[in-house]
């Protein structure tokens, strides 16, 4: 209901609102590090080559333990770093290197402690130079939505850890990419404010259909969001498998006592925990 | 050899045999009964954050006032001060109310008022506007870094007679020096608030597809204005003293330069005179310039 008018609101301020085809060809990356303080700095690989795709309205996510490289990867599909080999393409466009073309989320909410929370979420919008009554315009509705239709005009620090991550969430959302690179966003949050904001992400998912990058170390939170899983493993990391999770949706905190939930978090936690390599 | 090793191994068996013996709840009792018994005796925590009586801090500080000046006062009255080189309350009082009524006094006050206060607000901006300026170029930022902190450390009142030489008596070289003094201060307070800003923050611009300028302009200068403002309060005071050493050096007008002339003719009254009217200025600035600190401040970090 709700998610009618804002789509509609949404309309008049941008394109690209539903999602788009993010694909990560054969993306690697190494950094000179000098070993010893004496020694010339060699390549050292950080990420070797993977290759990842995230269709329209899909929610991806990446599990892999600390330093396999997942934020390098982010880094890399943000346009903020170049990779050393392979292409970032949107909708088959090669768009390497270059930022703009998603929003970016991370487990700080970087919201600007100056800045309302209506200027906070609209600052993607500022950038991009859409007039501001079109920006507000469209923040209100959604802010209104999402519970923080109250809190517009407070500042940050006025806010919980929790409403701070609906906001920083809510501003990558306005970004109006079609896709969405959350990088570990709810990391910080306590056990239930965490799951409420998971559900409450299944639900914005349904309502924007944005394909979702989503970087996690949390079994349980890939599982009950993903459509699929990639599992990141080992220094410099590398993709250990592909899962299609084919859990129904919507979903809520019920499928999580499934056998099939289970049986997925199993296979994740057998990879992650194998050493094999 | 082997005696000796015998006789050191005695007491650490025994000690070991009793030990094994020993519950750790015996042990505990056994430790309580060894501890002084003073330290088990509980005592009143005096409250950190116990309110002094406004009251009698009020009567206290007048208290304070009333002892110094009317020890000072009996003192130059009963002949144990030389009221020659102290003066006393009492002419102090007299002058104050022959220099204002005569008016040239207020001409003094506003003089080194507007030469302090111009001088606080050019120091302020050029200095912030340098520190800011380190943000574009690390390049620029590392050349330009220790002529700066060799400027900040210099004592720049070394630099008045240059100042007045080259800018003359008039009011511009007592601006130039209260600038002087605040601008070196609030360069370096800049350039760390520049060198402290949120690196996730700038990374989330840039994901955002931000410009240089628009990064510099929403994130760069208002995450550094905090240094600024904290640094106000210090550089009031400073750019007041930079004007006071203007007016020492040369001047025809100001309070620095009234002090200077009174002290050579031994006008004693009038230097104090213009020493506790320095005072109640100094007072004003600071206050209104931590009302500032406090409304900017709130503004910034948006914490009521």
């Amino acid at each position: 209901m709700a998610a009618e008018i804002v789509e509609e609101d949404l309309g008049t301020v941008a394109t690209g609102v539903a999602g788009s085809t993010l694909t990560v060809n054969n993306v690697g990356k190494s950094y000179n590090i000098a070993k010893t303080p004496k020694s010339p700095p060699e390549p050292t690989p950080v990420l070797q080559p993977v290759s990842i795709t995230a269709p329209p309205g899909e929610l991806v996510t990446i599990v892999g333990p600390s330093g396999c490289g997942k934020s390098t990867l982010f880094g890399i599909v943000a346009g903020l770093e170049e990779p050393t080999q392979g292409t970032v393409e949107i909708d088959g466009q090669d768009v390497t290197g270059t930022t703009g073309h998603v929003g970016y989320m991370l487990q700080k909410d970087m919201l600007l402690p100056w800045r309302s929370i209506l200027d906070n979420v609209i600052i993607g919008l500022e950038v991009r130079g859409v007039k501001r009554s079109d920006a507000v315009a469209a923040a209100r509705p959604l802010l209104q939505e999402y519970g923080l239709g109250d809190y517009e005009q407070a500042r940050p620090a006025q806010l919980s850890g929790g409403m701070r991550q609906r906001a920083a969430l809510l501003r990558t959302l306005l970004f109006n990419r079609p896709i969405m690179l959350l990088d570990e966003p709810f990391g910080a949050l306590d056990a239930q404010t965490r799951l409420q904001m998971q559900l409450w992400l299944l639900e914005v998912q349904e309502s924007f259909q944005k394909s979702i990058v989503f970087v996690t170390h949390d079994i349980d939170e890939a599982v009950l969001l993903s459509d699929r899983i990639y599992v990141m493993r080992g220094r410099p990391g590398y993709v250990a498998r592909e899962i299609h999770v084919d859990l129904p949706k919507p979903r809520d905190t019920q499928i999580t006592t499934t056998p099939e939930f289970t049986a997925y978090k199993d296979e994740v936690r057998s990879l992650l925990m194998d050493k094999g390599e | 050899m082997t005696v000796t090793a015998v006789t050191t191994q005695k007491p650490e068996t025994a000690a070991q045999e009793v030990g094994a013996h020993r519950t750790p709840t015996q042990v505990l009792q056994e430790l309580e009964a060894k501890a002084p018994k003073e330290s088990a005796k509980s005592r009143k925590v005096l409250s950190e954050d116990r309110k002094a009586s406004p009251v009698l801090v009020n009567l206290l500080r007048i208290a304070v006032v009333v002892v110094v000046f009317g020890g000072w006062e009996l003192g130059t009255r009963t002949g144990h001060i030389n009221a020659f080189f102290w003066s006393s309350p009492s002419r102090i009082f007299a002058k104050a109310q022959e220099q204002f009524a005569a008016g040239t006094f207020w001409g003094d006050i506003a003089y080194t008022m507007t030469s302090s206060v111009v001088g606080f607000i050019l120091g302020t901006l050029i200095g912030t506007a340098l520190g800011l300026s380190f943000w574009w170029s690390k390049t620029y930022a590392q050349t330009a870094e220790p002529f700066v902190i060799m400027f900040e450390a210099l004592p720049k009142i070394a630099l008045a007679p240059l100042i007045v030489l080259v800018l003359g008596v008039g009011i511009d070289s007592k601006i130039a020096l209260a600038a002087a003094l605040v601008l070196a201060i609030q360069a370096l307070n800049a350039y760390s608030g520049v060198r402290t800003v949120d690196r996730d923050i700038i990374r989330m611009m840039n994901s955002l597809g931000a410009s240089r300028m628009k990064i510099f302009r929403s994130v760069v200068i208002p995450s550094t204005l905090p240094w600024i403002i904290s640094g106000l309060r210090v550089t009031i005071g400073l750019a007041l003293a930079g004007a006071i050493v203007g007016e020492f050096i040369g001047s025809s007008q100001g309070l620095g330069y009234r002090i200077m002339y009174a002290g050579s003719v031994y006008d004693i009254a009038l230097v104090w005179l213009g020493v506790f009217v320095l005072a109640i200025l100094s007072v004003l600035l600071y206050i209104v310039v931590a009302f500032l600190e406090k409304r900017l401040g709130t503004q910034l970090s948006g914490k009521k």
